[in-house]
Parts: structure tokens; C-alpha cells; sequence
């Protein structure tokens, strides 16, 4: 297994009040977010580490013999959830099967170099890995859906594509869990996203850790639910994991940006408000609903803010006429995006031939692509 | 120059969801929002309108109903508790010009106040009262000290949150008495102080309005207000009381369901509010707030008054508002959007086998915090594994002696574990000690103990 490099050891007199409020014994290195408590390296790596095993246990998250399948970006998040996850099941016996699982959007200057260091984090943790690409599957990149369709809504169509990728990319595996490292950052960001956005079909799931479409094999767990995002980072710092730290090239929707900006200021004032979210987001409960008509189906709807919802509510068993993934709609969600893409790129290239092609014929083919 | 689009007569001063309006049609167009507010179920109507003798009742019930159709106003000499006193005054005015002289309800007004702003406050009120002098039978004001909250008959406790646990103990405080001011100065933290003043203030209404047998209190918050209360509930952890606060439609359960809360601003912005006020002079009567000019054509707000805060100067509340206010202008309908989102709420199920309240704030407590935390905070330390680390633990101990056996012993005096809410939790953890002097909630004693009013002179002698 691999083991991270050491420090060399130095001794020094430490003071009695530069001691780690656990321990003791061992010089106070941080201060952690949650609590605001003091605490050594050796009682972080501790703490951190048991509180994930916890929260596996608590929820069940792992079954004997299962195999597993980290969601693996080559990001700190991701890279501390494959090493922590070995480590555990290792020191508890969980009795899994780890396998890395990558998704290659397309984005030349971010995940090209980030799939480097998920083929690196491979060899040092000795797991298996396995890339599938948005090309490979939807005969796109995530740069030539930007290319054509803006780069407004590109999270929109990468959030559907790589939902639907990660199944797929299990079920090649013969996987039914997958497992991503978002963390309480980013439970807490939509936590309050889905009330500013006033998403009621995912408000009270919002803090979900095991999701299961209903009819679906695959489910998806979030074992750094309670881990807060610096302590991630420090953890990959100290043990000096391997990780690629470069933001996507496409930065996220404005809207979001906005509530993580809010978010920023709130930690800064009171570093618990993460956690406190979260305890919120648990308690959050609807109405009973009173008896509504249903959109019609494939209906899509722009958000106030700029951003595209699809229609979320989920028939049980249904499957996509296209490409037979689960849908509650005739055709699936990342068919449907798939479908203007082809038209928009139709239209672009029928742009180009115009020249050629003489104007009448032109205007004809774009009325039949008018919807 | 614009027309005005609604009489398309006169200029328009002020734009406002994106339609220019005139003075006389913008204070219509807000007025009618609450009146609409005010008729909007069964239970305020028959507070409002007035009720005459039918086939139901007759002359003398009609005039009862009436006359005990009495409404509270908590007046926080803000913009929007002035805009809604304000509304409320005219409909009475127009309810006795079209009614010889009857109305269908009368209302008091409560302000709640500490010393040192007392004799400000009580100049704003003698002024309001005087410019609603018409009503001088039908509007009635209160000024409540807010040190009331601690004028109760019997000792004080001694709150304690114990961090390495979460456990909260209580035990009979050494101070049979304390102020507010003492409170919040031992509460370091900006948030901490305003959560605990929040609940002092709207405890000592509920309780006024449950002592005098009020029908419902007019809280004045806009809907900029409310959606920053959503937000800062949700990041404050008590994302649980959500909808309880956003309830108009139920009497309020943790008062002897006596009356129900109100909001008849949650449809009207914040910065319309603030419009409506300078429209109708209301300006010179608001105490701790700058009535801003963001709607208007003609801007009359000095610059440096507008906020200019550092981030980490300011509490949980004041930067939900700063986030609102930064993207009205882009996302104008993130404001509505969160307010109905939270109305869509319900209080969430009742994971303990019995109806717990939280000592310090009232609020009932959902799932007990203690397992919460304790389920995701690991405080247990790394082993001790060689001899210098020993030593630093022997030195720890000698300087420690006391901590080191507190530990396990947690206290000296005999203190019985209490429910406190995960909100109040975290507020603790702001505090000086983590402790608090606070009242008894659960004693009956005090919900009826009764509240001191200061003296406002009455202005008799000019009628
Ligand atoms: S930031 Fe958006 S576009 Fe970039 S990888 Fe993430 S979801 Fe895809
Ligand atoms: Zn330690
Ligand atoms: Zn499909
Ligand atoms: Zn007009
Ligand atoms: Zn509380």
C-alpha cells in the first residue's frame, strides 16, 4: 500500500498551552472548523478518519463482498475518498472491493491533466481503474458542447452527462455502488441552492447520503458528508496525497457562484454554519402536496436565474427509448440535451455550407428544424 | 420625464417591478397588498370587517365581536412596523368615514426598548401619537422595558454547555436577578447577541399579546425580511423552525394557542416598504434604521450611511440581507422564491417520544442535538505513544490539575441535564464560558408574571 513520505522528526520543547486540546501530549497544528478545537496531526488523522468510518457504519453504507466504485476526478476530494476508503477497509475489515472509476468530460486543460493524477493515484493505491469518456458515449466533449451551446449552461449538460456516465461506466464494471466525494461543503451550497432556486422536488433530499433512484441497480453514497472541505484539504496536505488542484476551465453558472460567495462570508464569521446547514437540511419537510397537474412530459423549464431544470419527478421501471437508461420520460434527460445539440450543430455547420449551398435551400432546412 | 403607469397623469417618482409610478398610485398599490393580506381567510376578516347584526347575531354580539377584535403591533420604529401602523390607520380612518363612526377592530402597539434608547423611543411615540391623533381611540401605545424578560418570580438558572459532550446542564443561577445588558456582554460573538436579543424581544410580545388577550400580532416584516429569516435560520441550524415562523394559519401553539401571528408585509419588498415611508413622512419616526432610496428616480440617502461593513463585523442576519440586497438587481425573483419555498415547509417529524421545548429559546426540539453531534464529532485522542509525548501529558496535568479530573466529574454543584435546541447550542458555544443566565421557560409562573410598562404621557389635556 502506498505510504505517504514522513516528516523528519525534530524535537523541540513544545508549551503547555501550544497542546492539542485531545491529546495533550502532542503540539496543536490546526484548528478545526467544526468545533473550533485545537488539535495535533496524529489526533486529526484520527478524528478525520474515524468520523468517516462512523458515518459508514451509522448508515450502512457498505455491505460485505460489495463492490465499490470511487467516483475519482484526480481532485482532493475524490483522491482522499479512494485513500481514506482503503485505509478503512483495511483497518476494519469491510470486507470491499475498491475499484476507481473516471469520467472524461472533454475539457483539454483540466481533466486531460487531472486523469494524469487519477492514473498515478492507481499505481500508489493499487486500484483498478476504469475511464469512460463523454466522447466515447455521447459522441461529444464537454468542449465542443461549449462550443456550441455556450458556456452558460455547461455544469447543466456536464451534471446530466456525468450522472448517467458513472452508471454507466458501473454497470460495464458489473458495479451497483458508486461512491463521490462531495463533501459538507457541498452538501451545505445545496442545501441552500434548493431553496434559493425554490427546488421543492429535491428540498428535502438535499442531504441525502444514499440515493437510489427506485427500478435503478446503481446507488450512489457520500461517505465525506460531514467532512468539512479544509479538512479534506489539510488531510491530502499532511499526508501529502497526490492530487490535482485546478478548477474546471468552465467556471460554475453565476447563480451558484453567488451562493458560494455567501457561503464564504458565512464560514468566515461562524465556521460551524457548514455543519449547522446541514442539521437544517436534515429537517427540512414539505407539505403534504396538495394534488397538482403534471407538466407535460419532456417539459423543461429556465429558472429565473438562467439555468435549466428538468423535470425531476422519476415513474418507476420507465426506460429511455433512445438509449434504454432509466427515464421517467420517453427519452431520457441527456438524450434530450443531446438532441438540440445535434440540431444546434446542424444548424452551425448548415452556417458554414451556406456559401456553397445557395440561400434557398438553407432557409427550407432551417424551417424544418424550427421547434 | 416618465408618466406614471398606472394613472398616466402624473410624473413617476419611483420604479418599482419595473413599472414607474407616481407618489398618489405607488402608496394605493402597497396599501392594497396588506389590505389583500388582511382578507385573506376567514380568521382576519372577521378581525377586520366590521360586523353588523345578522341572521346570525344579533346588534349585541355584532358589537362584541367587534369590539374584541383587538390586533397587536410590535413596533420596532423600523420602516416596516411604521408602514403597517400606518396602513392600519387608514383603513380605520376609512372605516369610520364610510361607516359613521364604527371599525371593525382596534389596535394596540407594543415597543420594546432597553434604558439607555428609552427617551428617544418614547419621543418617536408621543410624535406618532399625535400624527394619529384621529385614531387616539382606536390605536393605543405600549412601551415594554426589555429588562421585563427578567422580572420573574423566582430565581434565575445557569445554563452551561459542556463542549466536549454537548451536554447542557442547569443549575439555580448565584444571581437572583440580571439584565440584558449583562447577557449580551457576556456573549462575545455578533450573532450570538442577536440571537439571544431576538428571542427576548419576541418572547416579551407573545407574551403581551397572550396577557391581554389579542387576536393576532402584525409582525411588520416585509418579504426581503422574511427571506433573509429563511436563510438565516437554515444557516443558523434551526432550519426546523422554518415554518413555524411562516405560519399565519394556525394560533401559536407555544403561547396556549391565544392568538396567531401575522404577517401582512410578506408580499411587499423591503425596499418598496422603505418607498411607502419616505411617500408618507414616515422617515422622522424610525429609530435605528435609514429608510433607503432605491426605488426612487431622486436619490436623498447620503452615501455613507448606506452599509459599508466589514464581513467579519457583521452577524448571520445582516449578511443573508447584504446577499438579498446585491442580487435584487439581477435576480429579482430569488426574494419571492425563498419566502414561498419556506411557506411550503411543515415542521419536520417528531423523532423523541415526547413534545420537548428548548430552555432557551421555546422552540420545540425535533431530533435530540446532543446524538446529532456527538454522532458526527469524534473527540477521542490519538494514542500516546512515546516518552516525550508523556511528558508534555504530565506537564498538561500538573498545570491543569482541576480540567484533568473534570473531564469525567462535570461539576460540583448538583445541575440536571436540560434540552436545549441545536440552534441555542451553537449560540452557547459564542458565549462567554459557555454560559447563560436565563429564565425558567417552563415555569408556568412565567408566562403570566406581569409586564411593567413605562409611563407614556397621555395627551388628554389637548382634547
Ligand atoms: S465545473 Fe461544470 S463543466 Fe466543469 S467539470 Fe464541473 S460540472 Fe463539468
Ligand atoms: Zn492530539
Ligand atoms: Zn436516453
Ligand atoms: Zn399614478
Ligand atoms: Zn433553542
Amino acid at each position: 500500500m502506498f505510504t505517504p513520505p514522513t516528516d523528519p522528526k525534530k524535537s523541540v520543547k513544545v508549551k503547555v498551552s501550544q497542546l492539542c486540546e485531545l491529546c495533550h501530549a502532542r503540539k496543536a497544528v490546526m484548528k478545526r472548523p467544526k468545533n473550533l478545537q485545537r488539535i495535533c496531526k496524529e489526533c486529526f488523522f484520527s478524528v478525520f478518519e474515524t468520523e468517516i468510518h462512523n458515518t459508514i457504519v451509522s448508515n450502512n453504507l457498505f455491505h460485505r463482498g460489495e463492490r465499490i466504485a470511487v467516483g475519482a476526478s484526480g481532485g482532493k476530494d475524490s483522491t482522499v475518498l479512494a485513500y481514506v476508503l482503503k485505509l478503512l477497509n483495511d483497518r476494519h475489515d469491510y470486507g470491499v472491493e475498491i475499484v476507481l472509476l473516471s469520467i472524461d468530460e472533454g475539457i483539454v486543460g483540466y481533466r486531460d491533466d487531472s486523469l494524469a493524477t487519477v492514473k498515478r493515484n492507481q499505481v500508489q493505491y493499487d486500484l483498478p481503474l476504469e475511464i469512460v469518456s463523454y466522447k466515447d458515449l455521447y459522441n461529444w466533449t464537454m468542449d465542443e458542447i461549449v462550443a456550441c451551446a455556450g458556456i452558460r449552461n455547461s455544469c447543466t449538460y456536464c451534471g446530466v452527462f456525468r450522472r448517467q456516465a458513472l452508471d454507466r461506466g458501473a454497470a460495464k464494471l458489473g458495479i451497483k455502488h458508486v461512491v463521490t466525494g462531495h463533501n459538507a461543503d457541498d452538501m451545505a451550497e445545496t442545501v441552500l441552492m434548493n431553496i434559493l432556486r425554490g427546488d421543492v422536488a429535491r428540498l428535502e433530499k438535499s442531504t441525502s447520503i444514499l440515493t437510489q433512484s427506485s427500478g435503478s441497480p446503481i446507488k450512489r453514497s457520500k461517505p465525506f458528508k460531514y467532512s468539512y472541505q479544509k479538512e479534506i484539504v489539510l488531510y491530502a496536505h499532511y499526508k501529502k496525497l497526490d492530487y490535482f488542484s485546478t478548477e474546471c476551465s468552465y467556471a460554475p453558472e453565476a447563480f451558484r457562484g453567488t451562493a458560494r460567495e455567501l457561503m464564504k462570508n458565512l464560514e468566515a464569521i461562524r465556521p460551524s454554519c457548514i455543519i449547522d446547514i446541514i442539521h437544517s437540511g436534515e429537517s427540512l419537510k414539505l407539505k403534504p402536496k396538495r394534488a397538482k397537474k403534471a407538466p407535460p412530459p419532456s417539459h423543461m423549464e429556465i429558472r429565473p436565474d438562467g439555468s435549466v431544470s428538468l423535470q425531476n419527478e422519476f415513474i418507476d421501471g420507465n426506460r429511455c427509448e433512445r438509449c434504454g437508461y432509466l427515464s421517467s420520460n420517453k427519452i431520457c434527460k441527456a438524450c434530450m440535451l443531446l438532441e438540440g445539440l445535434e440540431q444546434n450543430r446542424a444548424k452551425i455547420q448548415l452556417e458554414k455550407d451556406s456559401t456553397t449551398e445557395g440561400a434557398a435551400k438553407l432557409s427550407r432546412t432551417l424551417e424544418k428544424l424550427q421547434f | 420625464m416618465v408618466i406614471c403607469k398606472r394613472c398616466k397623469l402624473l410624473d413617476a417618482t419611483l420604479v418599482s417591478r419595473k413599472e414607474p409610478f407616481c407618489d398618489e398610485c405607488f402608496v394605493k398599490f402597497i396599501s392594497l397588498k396588506q389590505r389583500k393580506q388582511m382578507m385573506s381567510d376567514d380568521y382576519f376578516q372577521d378581525i377586520f370587517k366590521i360586523s353588523y347584526p345578522d341572521k346570525k347575531r344579533g346588534q349585541a354580539e355584532a358589537d362584541k365581536q367587534n369590539q374584541d377584535s383587538n390586533v397587536l403591533v410590535p413596533l420596532s420604529l423600523g420602516s416596516s412596523s411604521l408602514a403597517v401602523l400606518d396602513i392600519l390607520n387608514d383603513t380605520l380612518l376609512e372605516q369610520k368615514q364610510t361607516h359613521r363612526g364604527k371599525t371593525g377592530f382596534h389596535v394596540e402597539v407594543i415597543t420594546i426598548c432597553g434604558q439607555a434608547e428609552f427617551e428617544e423611543v418614547r419621543g418617536k411615540i408621543e410624535l406618532l401619537k399625535s400624527k394619529y391623533k384621529e385614531n387616539s381611540d382606536k390605536i393605543l401605545f405600549h412601551i415594554v422595558d426589555r429588562n421585563q424578560f427578567f422580572a420573574v418570580p423566582f430565581d434565575l438558572q445557569e445554563i452551561t454547555l459542556y463542549i466536549d459532550n454537548f451536554n447542557t446542564l442547569v443549575r439555580s443561577s448565584n444571581n437572583p436577578s440580571t439584565t440584558v445588558e449583562k447577557v449580551l456582554a457576556s456573549a462575545p460573538n455578533k450573532t450570538a447577541k442577536e440571537d439571544l436579543l431576538n428571542i427576548i424581544y419576541t418572547h416579551l410580545i407573545k407574551k403581551f399579546a397572550l396577557q391581554r388577550n389579542f387576536k393576532a400580532i402584525l409582525w411588520g416584516h416585509s418579504m426581503t425580511k422574511l427571506a433573509d429569516e429563511v436563510i438565516s435560520l437554515t444557516v443558523k441550524g434551526r432550519g426546523a423552525e422554518i415554518a413555524g415562523y411562516l405560519d399565519d394559519s394556525s394560533l401559536d401553539s407555544k403561547y396556549n394557542t391565544a392568538f396567531r401571528n401575522f404577517h401582512p408585509g410578506r408580499d411587499v419588498l423591503l425596499s418598496e416598504i422603505d418607498a411607502y415611508c419616505h411617500i408618507k413622512g414616515l422617515s422622522q419616526f424610525s429609530h435605528n434604521y435609514v429608510v433607503q432610496d432605491t426605488l426612487f428616480y431622486d436619490k436623498f440617502v447620503d452615501k455613507p450611511t448606506k452599509n459599508v461593513k466589514l464581513i467579519k463585523n457583521m452577524t448571520m442576519n445582516e449578511l443573508a440581507r447584504q446577499y438579498f440586497d446585491n442580487i435584487e438587481g439581477d435576480y429579482s425573483n430569488v426574494i419571492s422564491t425563498v419566502v414561498r419555498t419556506g411557506a411550503k415547509l411543515s415542521n419536520p417529524d417528531n423523532e423523541l417520544n415526547q413534545i420537548m421545548h428548548c430552555s432557551i429559546c421555546n422552540a420545540i426540539i425535533y431530533k435530540n442535538p446532543v446524538n446529532w453531534l456527538d454522532g458526527i464529532t469524534v473527540s477521542k485522542p490519538f494514542v500516546i505513544h512515546n516518552e516525550e509525548e508523556l511528558t508534555n501529558y504530565n506537564a498538561w496535568e500538573a498545570a491543569n490539575p482541576d480540567k484533568a479530573e473534570k473531564l469525567n466529574k462535570m461539576s460540583d454543584t448538583p445541575a440536571k441535564n436540560v434540552g436545549v435546541c441545536y440552534g441555542c447550542i451553537t449560540t452557547l458555544t459564542g458565549m462567554k464560558d459557555r454560559k447563560l443566565e436565563w429564565i425558567r421557560r417552563d415555569d408556568k409562573a412565567e408566562l403570566t408574571a406581569v409586564l411593567q410598562e413605562y409611563e407614556i404621557p397621555s395627551d388628554d389635556s389637548e382634547q
